[in-house]
């Protein structure tokens, strides 16, 4: 049976193979032998490019008509613009009628002010206002360009060279606004495909800057120097592309989300064991810390070339307004060109150059004044007896249901609740209530945290004091008196 | 839009190939060098700081001619400064200042209304607000940085703009960017002209909505990506959009345009979507009474849900505004964070805008705010005009005081920019980053501070440079045309004598009036012209509703067609130029011919009426929209300029079109093209009162035949009583001087 179909098949096969050999048995093509399986093959080969030429089959699709168009602009309904205004919206912040000094007005009431980030306690500085005067004189107001249209103005430059030379630095760059500064030099420094390691407590202008540069972010823990590494590890073991790309690390120095300093000498130390670049955002330690206020790097004695980017915007030490940049040569005229908020924005109105040079050569020859921002900073933190004849007075402390959440030697002084009522809101609601009355009943100006919907910060929310060097004993003294009465009140319930 | 002749193109795409292949070639040595050099060891392991060809057009072209931008300057940014000179040791890669100054004009800042200098009035209150409050209040504006001035000048602003509230940022660039974030997020749709400013750009990226471009201030793309949107909904899930946001900037800085506001409004509000109205650069600086683009094109400041704005330019200031309802406002003092987290604006500042909007207002108890409004308009309406008569290629509209002239060449950037300097004129060019490759440019920002010799100077100038280095595009404005158009003049002056004979002084008018039309066949170009010298006999008086603001609209939709086209006279020494030829009517379908003949003649209609008070000038005709939004306002001054004739308008045989056509489309769903058909119906309409007998013919056809035997039956009446007014008096007749005539006459 077997040996039959075997038998079959072999004729059926050489039928076969004569069949095909036999009209082309002795054709012999460019000393080819066409046979039957070439022939096979050909025809194999000429199906299949048919089929390839052939479209793949596709349900027919139907594009809507104009008429379903129409309908379907006009069914939809567009959200409204802003979502309904609550209650809490529509407060309004206090109105100063005067400048923003340690003592300011508010409803015509004399308060100690413990809002404005004025440091050094330049506002109302005579020299300060001097060279203002006379810069508004011979410059005008505004600069009526941007930096690459005529709107360099000597004073700009003059004031680049003088941070440059403060700083220690080879070159620096001027913003127009001190929020502006951070979120345009993180996009003309990281790209696409850059890796950019950032501490999770950074401030809107750093988040924004982020996501602008479209790099890939990676938060860390705030403040953790242990979370950093094992992030940086991460990141780069094993990872062979990690050479050829960018990397950054973004910190603040003094975190205005908590008050917090970040620990420079270790992130110095991590950066250079895993390479990475670092974006330092000194916006409330420029003219702060450090024995003559060059901020962080001189605090922790780390040499200033070690950070590669330094930023910092000049409203707050300097009671200024605008922001630079500071770091090598080629950092400083990358962003010539290719920072956004630098090209495309009107420069710096002249007379706050003028007032930034003067408040850097203020800073440089009364270096007391950092000694007396210190003093204030221990006092109202610690407490201290104020003179032997008085009582212990005893500083924020010990207050009832709140607790010091900043670092001893940062100018905000950052105050949290104990126990957090389980939401922000309503912690905010809580903290908001202390501000307002201590404002309303013991004219003490200060300010809770605001959150904006879009920051993505989630660290706690709190009381948030400035202090000046402009700030007497005495004003501390209020403040933390006014603090503990209003929070032992208002937290009564709460604790 | 720009459209760009071969030739250029190829040359400036040619140089910079060059310019591409030699930093290349520098490049590659360098790389060589730096081989051969033991590396440091200092940045091993790190990726450079710009990767391959990031930096390569700042290293090896914009490096080169680093000294045409970011000239310092040692002075106020009045009509004259004072520019540093600066040396380079290494070709340019370095520029150290020096203490020199060389005292140029000014035709750089936005310093539109001359408010960068020390003024008498805002000046001393700023000093006050400063030594009251200090430079800065160190605290964000809802802690401790709302002052006093804050919320005077957000109540000031929303009663200056119109609208309700305002909120106050320190920046303009972080306005945009900082505000858009705040109204739309994921879900949204945002839609930007091509050509909007960075801010708005970044703005846009970083809210999370997804962006949608449409093509620059063409309002029938707008619509075209409106509707396939809304009918898609958002990428692959295909939900509704939650919102869409249309972004428009006033004036495109770079482009000197104004926006089409009322018909993106229109599409806007038939579509449902939301506006926000970016003035940066005509608050201030156009409208009568200043207040931006929405007062110069008429539209209601209630259509437009969100209105931006700088204090940069016309205010001579720092920061920028958001204007909107009240609730947006407060919505956004709560959300935005620039508002929560950013140092408040400087309170000098603040003053300086407060004063320098009263004295627009005239609130400072003078009319300076008026005179500056008035010296804006005419100083940058005369340098524009002078500057097309002289053959510059000037981009933009009528009354915008930006005027960008094209350059192309990247080799003409420099040589522009420093001889301009060298004889004393500072003038911005602007390359590549803010401008596509291929379209560098100068641009010259007009101020009211500029007096009239200041322009003349710096049109001499200019004009001297441009033929140094080869920019102008077109012929200019022969002699010979210049002296014929004067003739012209002093005739109709002899005419105007006879003031009280309108008949009269229309058939001199008539005369004048070339019949001949090119494009157009023979009998359509008579009724034009019939028809046009018609509105003529009425207009001025009779029929008050038809000139001025309702011919302002219809053209702005139609402009277009009407201003790709130059006077004949141009026109003949154009097709001798080497540029490249494309006869316009090749893209209008065939089959639209007749309805394209019939918008043609209602344009004309339009065109002749207001622009003949600007007959003056050939660069008018050229772009008459312009020309009539000058005539609205000059009505009456213009009346005795009236009867002058102006060279009929002709499609260009062989010129390059200034605004591409592409985009508009004429398809009966475009909203813009209903408007445009409307107000078409409009003027018949007018027309049909006007002709007796018409009101009872139906259909456009007829009653056009009807206007047509009537206007020519007016024809014939004018031409005869003109053949009698020869016979009486001969020596009117066109080579008397009009003092000579004058003076006969009254001997006579």
């Amino acid at each position: 049976m077997a040996s039959a179909v075997m038998n079959m098949t072999t004729a059926a096969l050489d039928w076969v193979s004569v069949a095909f050999d036999a009209p082309l048995a002795r054709a012999v093509v460019f000393g080819v032998h066409i046979d039957g399986h070439l022939v096979v093959e050909v025809l194999l080969i000429a199906v299949i490019l048919f089929q390839l030429t052939r479209k793949s089959y596709k349900p027919p699709k139907k594009p809507l008509t104009e008429k379903e168009i129409d309908d379907l602009c006009e069914e939809w309904v567009p959200e409204p613009l802003h979502p309904s205004i609550s209650e809490d919206m529509k407060a309004e912040p206090p109105t100063l009628e005067s400048a923003a000094g340690p003592h300011t007005i508010i409803d015509g009431k004399e308060v100690v002010n413990f809002a404005s980030a004025n440091y050094l306690g330049l506002i109302g500085n005579e020299k300060i206002i001097d060279s203002c005067v006379s810069s508004l004189e011979k410059y005008g107001v505004g600069s009526c360009g941007p930096r690459g249209f005529y709107g360099t103005i000597d004073v700009h430059l003059d004031c680049e060279e003088r941070i440059a030379k403060f700083m220690g630095t080879p070159d620096s760059i001027l913003y127009s606004y001190g929020i502006s500064t951070i979120f345009s030099v993180i996009p003309a420094f990281c790209k696409k495909g850059d890796i950019i390691v950032a501490d999770e407590g950074v401030h809107w202008g750093v988040q924004n800057g982020l996501h602008l540069s479209r790099s890939t972010i990676v938060y860390f823990k705030h403040n953790d120097m242990k979370s950093l590494e094992n992030t940086l590890e991460k990141l780069t073991r094993g990872n062979k592309q990690a050479e050829k790309i960018r990397r950054y690390i973004v910190v603040e120095a003094v975190y205005q989300n908590s008050g917090q300093i970040a620990p420079l000498d270790e992130i110095i130390q991590l950066k250079e064991k895993y390479h990475f670049r670092v974006i330092l955002d000194e916006s409330h330690s420029f003219g702060v810390l450090g024995n003559s206020g060059r901020g962080l790097a001189e605090y922790y004695g780390v040499p200033v070339e070690k950070i590669d980017i330094i930023t910092a915007g000049m409203g707050n030490a300097l009671a200024t307004d605008g922001g630079f940049c500071t770091g090598s040569v080629r950092v400083v005229d990358h962003q010539r060109l290719s920072s956004s908020g630098y090209v495309f924005s009107a420069s710096l109105p002249p007379y706050l150059a003028s007032a930034a040079i003067s408040a850097v050569n203020y800073l440089e020859g009364n270096p007391s004044v950092l000694t007396s921002l210190r003093s204030n900073i221990a006092l109202l933190c610690k407490g201290e007896f104020c003179d032997k004849l008085h009582n212990a007075f005893a500083g924020l402390s010990d207050v009832p249901g709140l607790t010091i959440a900043s670092h001893p030697l940062s100018p905000i002084v950052f105050l949290k609740l104990k126990k957090s009522t389980g939401s922000s809101k309503g912690d905010l609601e809580l903290l908001n209530n202390i501000a307002d009355r201590m404002l309303k009943e013991d004219s003490v100006f200060i300010v809770s945290t605001k959150r904006s919907v879009l920051d993505k910060c989630r660290l706690p929310v709190g009381i948030r004091l400035f202090v000046s060097a402009g700030h007497s004993e005495s004003d501390i003294q209020k403040v933390s008196d006014s603090l503990r009465r209003v929070a032992a009140t208002t937290l009564a319930e709460h604790l | 839009m720009v459209r760009l002749p071969y030739l250029t193109a190829l040359t400036t795409l040619f140089s910079y190939g060059l310019l591409f292949a030699f930093g290349q070639m520098r490049d590659f040595f360098r790389r060589l060098i730096d081989w051969s050099k033991s590396k440091s060891k200092d940045l091993k392991g790190y990726a450079p700081i710009c990767l391959g060809l990031e930096d390569f057009y700042t290293r090896r072209l914009y490096l080169r001619i680093q000294d045409c931008f970011c000239r310092p300057i040692a002075s106020a940014p009045d009509a004259w400064f004072d520019v540093v000179d600066r040396y380079s040791n290494d070709n340019n890669k370095t520029l150290h200042r020096t203490s020199n100054t060389t005292k140029c004009l000014n035709l750089g800042s936005y310093n539109y209304l001359g408010f960068a200098a020390a003024d008498e009035y805002c000046t001393p209150h700023v000093i006050d607000s400063l030594k009251k409050y200090s430079p800065s209040t160190c605290s964000v504006r809802v802690d401790g940085g709302t002052t006093n001035l804050h919320t005077e000048l957000e109540e000031l602003v929303a009663r200056f703009v119109g609208k309700p509230a305002a909120i106050l940022f320190g920046m303009g660039y972080v306005t945009n960017s900082a505000i858009i974030p705040a109204l739309i997020g994921k879900g949204g749709l945002i839609i930007s002209d091509s050509l909007n400013h960075n801010s708005i750009v970044n703005g846009a990226r970083g809210s999370g909505a997804v962006v949608r471009v449409f093509q620059h201030n063409s309002p029938s793309h707008l619509e075209e990506v409106l509707r396939e949107q809304i009918a898609e909904g958002q990428p692959r899930t295909h939900r509704p959009w939650k919102k869409i946001i249309v972004i428009v900037e006033g004036i495109y800085s770079m482009e000197g345009e104004l926006c089409k506001l009322p018909e993106i409004i229109a599409v806007c509000k038939k579509y449902k979507a939301y506006t926000y109205l970016d003035e940066a650069h005509s608050i201030g600086a156009v409208g009568k009474s200043g207040r931006g683009v929405c007062e110069l094109l008429g539209v209601d400041t209630a259509d437009v849900d969100i209105m931006m704005g700088t204090f940069t330019k016309s205010f001579g200031s720092c920061g920028g505004y958001i204007a909107a309802s009240k609730e947006i406002i407060q919505f956004l003092k709560h959300t935005c964070p620039a508002h929560l987290y950013a140092t408040s604006m400087s309170p000098p500042a603040v003053q300086q805008v407060i004063s320098a909007i009263k004295v627009i207002l005239g609130e400072d108890g003078s009319n300076r705010g008026a005179q500056k409004l008035a010296r804006i308009r005419e100083n940058s309406n005369f340098f524009r005009s002078e500057l097309q008569k002289m053959g510059f290629e000037v981009l933009g509209d009528n009354d915008s005081p930006v005027m960008p002239i094209m350059l192309y060449n990247p080799a003409k950037i420099p040589a522009f920019s420093r001889e301009c300097l060298r004889q004393n004129v500072a003038i911005v060019t602007v390359a590549f980053p803010a401008t596509p490759l291929l379209l560098a440019r100068a641009r010259i920002c007009i101020s009211a501070s500029h007096s009239r010799e200041d322009l003349v100077k710096g049109l001499e100038v200019i004009s001297k440079v441009g033929d140094l280095v080869g920019i102008k595009y077109f012929p200019a404005e022969s002699p010979k045309l210049a002296e014929q158009k004067k003739n012209l003049s002093t005739k109709v002056m002899a005419f105007s004598y006879f003031e009280h004979h309108p008949s009269l002084i229309d058939c001199a008018y008539l005369l004048c009036m070339p019949t001949e039309n090119s494009f157009l066949p023979q009998q359509v170009g008579d009724v034009t012209n019939a028809s046009s010298c018609f509105l003529h006999c009425y207009s001025s008086d009779d029929n008050p509703q038809l000139p001025g603001a309702d011919a302002r609209n219809l053209d702005s939709s139609d402009s277009i067609d009407i201003a790709v086209l130059p006077p004949p006279s141009v026109v003949d020494q154009i097709s001798h130029t080497p540029m490249v030829a494309e006869p316009n009517d090749e893209k209008a379908p065939k089959q639209q011919v007749s309805g394209e003949k019939k918008r043609k003649i209602a344009k004309d209609q339009t065109s002749f009426i207001a622009g003949r008070p600007k007959e003056g000038n050939i660069s008018k005709q050229r772009r008459p929209h312009g020309g009539l939004r000058e005539s609205n306002d000059k009505n009456l001054k213009a009346d005795d300029d009236m009867k002058t004739p102006k060279p009929r308008e002709e499609i260009p045989a062989g010129c390059i079109h200034v605004r591409a056509r592409r985009g508009e489309a004429t398809d009966s769903h475009s909203l813009a093209e209903r408007v445009r058909r409307e107000k078409i119906s409009e003027r018949m309409k007018v027309l049909q009162s006007l002709v007796p007998g018409c009101e009872k013919v139906t259909g456009k056809a007829l009653m056009l035949d009807e206007i047509i035997n009537y206007v020519q039956s007016l024809q014939n009446q004018v031409e005869f009583l003109s053949m009698k007014l020869a016979s009486l008096s001969p020596m009117l007749y066109f080579d008397a001087n009009s003092d000579d005539y004058m003076n006969k006459a009254e001997v006579g």
